[in-house]
């Protein structure tokens, strides 16, 4: 009997490793040039198609409304590079889950189209999209076991049994979560949950992982902790992830690119430390980390510098703005951790009286709450070996920044309410 | 023992006994509370119950009426004719009995046995020769030829225990032979299984006609928006606020040949003339299939109601089609209230007795008509016990298939 078995194992093994190196092809194809191992039509035309774009996914002229009126996703014009994690970040009702379903294929477009690798997603439905997706709550299966949820994408894909243990196996390594293949879903913890969701997710090698929000339901120190997981996951394989999530922290964590989403709309897409430093919109200054705003009047938009007279008179220096001309309404907008503080005015612009609200001791740093030129919510954040002495309620100091730690930028309606 | 180990130990034990009291004085409390209803319980159900089956092995009728006849019988080899002290035992009881005017329900219960025997009892008790007299059997078979006839007297000898299996053997069809051992009656004293069969058929079509249809109209109701799912829900309670009676006779209307569904039929130019659909058992799966539907539909919702719709999606993701999705994923997590509604209208069908005797045929009558009839039209309540018996008893089985699925979902869903 064991003699007879082994040829037979052997012969498992090859149908093993033909699959593998199959779905290997299938996902090299893309970055691989026109002469790439697959021997297929349809990898070919993959293949050629991916190598003139270079990106994976295409939204053109995407627009969707439920009722007819309204658009939540109004003319989305978006290029995902392959390999990339994108993070697409917005408020709740900003449009940024329903393109994600678009794309997944559970919502169809009202207009325009989604190109994956090329090819028009136009009637293709969800289950033959081959994108891995990690749902909110995990959406595991409460009837089948944690090995039996890995399998079912296998098992979908008719992949013999023997392979789906042995991928079953490595999955759960990968996850860290070996032994726990009986257990039901019900039996494991939040973080354990989500593991299981990812990697059934990439079990069956797809070239695009879309995750809705994966994180929401654990707590702060197992979300940050699953952030850097999914991190070296995503370098680990060079899959592309395309990533929902509202928590503006998390997408300047993870994310190669992140998409601010607002009312429908890509308010900016760029890398985190673009948005961060250098917001186009009030809106993603202030979704993105905290910021300062002071509107004003713009005097003067020059090479050198862009002249703001705020409505008290004061006048701010900025860095020049585009797009903004003499007599246009701003938003002059600065970081509370670009601000000094000192007891005497000094030489230099953007210098104002503040008179101390309150003061937040965090540890680290204190925060201040000013009033600055009429605005009572301005905020500075002190790092704790800062040489200025405490400053308490009540208290006067001046705040100065540098012109180019400011922006100046287009009041938009609706968007410098905060001011 | 010293006192001080003692004192020790009494440290020891004092606080478990004194929670063991407490969990005591609890219980005490607890079964106080549920008292009524276990009384209620056992009086309106566990005692009627044993009663039941109490009677259903019971055979009082000539034990009590001829006990001297009775007790001799059971001696008695049953080949043949009886010897001549028999015979004089049987004539002295029946002299006894019609003094006591018990000799009818002996005739009664004999006439179970043998058709035509209450008569021949009540004609001999009224010119019964003397008791004394020699050659009894003789001058008995003067007056009646059918005293030569063993076959009454084995009747006696049969009857004569006060207990028996008899009913319940009629109800597998059985019945035991002249030798003791079982034989099976001719064909038309042999209904009961023939009948057993046909309530379990029926319950059965019923049950996979409801599964059937009340499937998807429960996949709907669990998925309508709540506007739409409301109204559902109220079109399928509708029905419950009429009685059993009134919805059966409705579909006796609906159904019959001048009714309307028949001048639908012709009028459409489906048939040329009306057709039987009702009296049949077309008819009595039509409204039985009716009435139980909502038994069917309502577990089946409050179990699909909990199934988050994204566990679909995720299987879609993952490349599943729609019929793996459904059959893998959607199907076995509905397999509780499946299984809750296939029982209850199993269950309610097998007991099933005013609808099948409405709009059923005279082939259509299920067990109940029957237990019905014994209890009410002949008085064999016996074999109405029996019956009913046999009845639970297939109740019990389908609760213990169901069980077995249940815990295999509970353990499939833990």
């Amino acid at each position: 009997m064991q003699a007879s078995s082994e040829p037979l194992e052997d012969a498992e093994i090859g149908v093993r490793d033909r699959v593998v190196a199959r779905m290997a092809n299938d996902r090299q194809s893309g970055v691989q040039s026109v002469t790439a191992g697959g021997t297929s039509a349809a990898a070919f035309q993959r293949g050629r198609a991916a190598s003139q774009t270079d990106c994976i996914v295409r939204f053109v002229g995407v627009s969707k409304s439920f009722d007819g009126s309204t658009r939540v996703v109004d003319d989305l014009n978006l290029e995902i590079g392959r390999g990339e994690f994108l993070t697409m970040l917005g408020p709740s009702g900003s449009g940024k889950t329903t393109s994600l379903m678009m794309l997944a294929g559970f919502e169809g477009v009202s207009s325009g189209d989604i190109l994956i690798d090329g090819h028009s997603m136009r009637g293709v439905p969800p289950y033959r999209r081959n994108i891995g997706m990690v749902f909110q709550n995990y959406a595991l299966f409460p009837h089948l076991t944690i090995a039996e949820n890995l399998g079912f994408p296998l098992l979908a894909r008719r992949m013999p049994r023997n392979d789906i243990r042995e991928r079953v196996r490595q999955a759960l390594d990968l996850v860290q979560l070996s032994g726990m293949g009986e257990r039901r879903p019900a039996q494991l913890s939040g973080g354990q949950q989500q593991r299981v969701a990812v990697a059934r997710a990439l079990i069956y090698q797809p070239s695009l992982v879309l995750m809705d929000e994966p994180l929401g339901a654990l707590d702060k120190q197992l979300r940050e902790q699953m952030q850097l997981e999914l991190k070296r996951i995503h370098a680990r394989l060079g899959v592309t992830f395309v990533y929902v999530t509202h928590d503006q922290t998390e997408a300047l964590t993870i994310s190669d690119r992140i998409a601010v989403f607002d009312q429908g709309r890509i308010r900016q897409l760029a890398s985190p430390a673009q948005l961060y430093e250098a917001p186009e919109s009030v809106f993603v200054a202030q979704f993105l980390g905290e910021t300062n705003c002071l509107g004003g009047t713009v005097v003067e938009n020059a090479q050198s510098s862009c002249r703001v007279t705020l409505e008290t008179g004061d006048i701010v220096l900025a860095p020049p703005a585009i797009g903004l001309r003499a007599g246009d309404p701003t938003v002059v907008c600065v970081r509370p951790e670009s601000i000094q503080l000192s007891a005497m005015r000094h030489d230099g612009p953007n210098q104002f009286r503040a008179e101390v609200l309150e003061r937040i001791y965090l540890g680290d740093h204190v925060r201040l709450r000013l009033r600055v030129c009429g605005n009572d919510d301005f905020l500075v954040k002190l790092h704790r070996d800062s040489p200025m002495p405490a400053l308490h309620a009540g208290d006067w100091s001046f705040v100065r920044w540098q012109p180019d730690d400011c922006r100046a930028l287009p009041a938009s309606s609706g968007a410098n309410k905060a001011v | 023992m010293t006192s001080r180990t003692h004192d020790l130990m009494r440290i020891g034990l004092e606080p478990t006994a004194r929670a063991r009291l407490r969990v005591n004085r609890q219980s005490v409390h607890a079964l106080m509370l549920i008292g009524p209803c276990l009384l209620f319980l056992l009086i309106t159900f566990a005692v009627p119950i044993a009663a039941m089956l109490f009677r259903s092995i019971e055979d009082p009728e000539l034990a009590d009426t001829l006990p001297h006849t009775a007790a001799a019988f059971q001696a008695w080899d049953g080949v043949g004719l009886p010897p001549e002290n028999l015979v004089r035992i049987f004539a002295q009881d029946v002299a006894a009995a019609r003094e006591t005017g018990n000799i009818g329900v002996a005739a009664r219960r004999l006439n179970f046995e043998v058709p035509g025997f209450r008569g021949l009892l009540l004609q001999t008790a009224r010119d019964l020769p003397d008791p004394e007299a020699p050659d009894l059997l003789q001058r008995l078979s003067e007056a009646d030829a059918r005293w030569q006839d063993p076959l009454y007297w084995r009747a006696i000898k049969t009857a004569a225990p006060r207990f028996t299996a008899r009913y319940f053997l009629a109800a597998a069809g059985l019945q035991p032979g002249s030798d003791g051992a079982l034989v099976q009656p001719d064909p038309n004293r042999r209904i009961y299984p023939t009948l057993l069969l046909r309530t379990l058929w029926i319950s059965l079509v019923v049950t996979v006609l409801c599964t059937v249809l009340g499937y998807p109209v429960a996949f709907l109701l669990a998925t309508a928006s709540t506007k739409y799912s409301n109204l559902l829900l109220l079109l399928l309670l509708l029905p419950f606020w009429t009685s059993l009676l009134v919805r059966t006779t409705a579909w006796l209307v609906l159904l019959q040949n001048e009714g309307l569904v028949n001048h639908v039929l012709v009028w459409a130019g489906l048939f040329d003339e009306p057709q039987q659909l009702i009296r049949n058992r077309l008819g009595l799966y039509v409204a039985m299939t009716h009435i139980l539907l909502p038994f069917m539909i309502l577990p089946l919702f409050s179990v699909m109601k909990g199934i988050p719709p994204v566990l679909m999606r995720a299987a879609y993701s993952l490349g599943a089609g729609p019929v793996r999705a459904f059959s893998r994923i959607y199907l076995p997590q509905t397999l509780p209230g499946l299984g809750a509604g296939a029982l209850l209208v199993f269950i309610m069908s097998l007991g099933y007795y005013i609808t099948p005797a409405l709009v059923g045929g005279p082939g259509d009558q299920m067990l109940s008509y029957f237990i019905a009839e014994n209890a009410s039209a002949t008085l064999n309540w016996g074999m109405a016990a029996a019956l009913s018996l046999a009845l639970m008893a297939c109740v019990a089985v389908a609760l213990v298939i169901f069980a077995r699925i249940g815990s295999q979902a509970l353990r499939l869903r833990a």
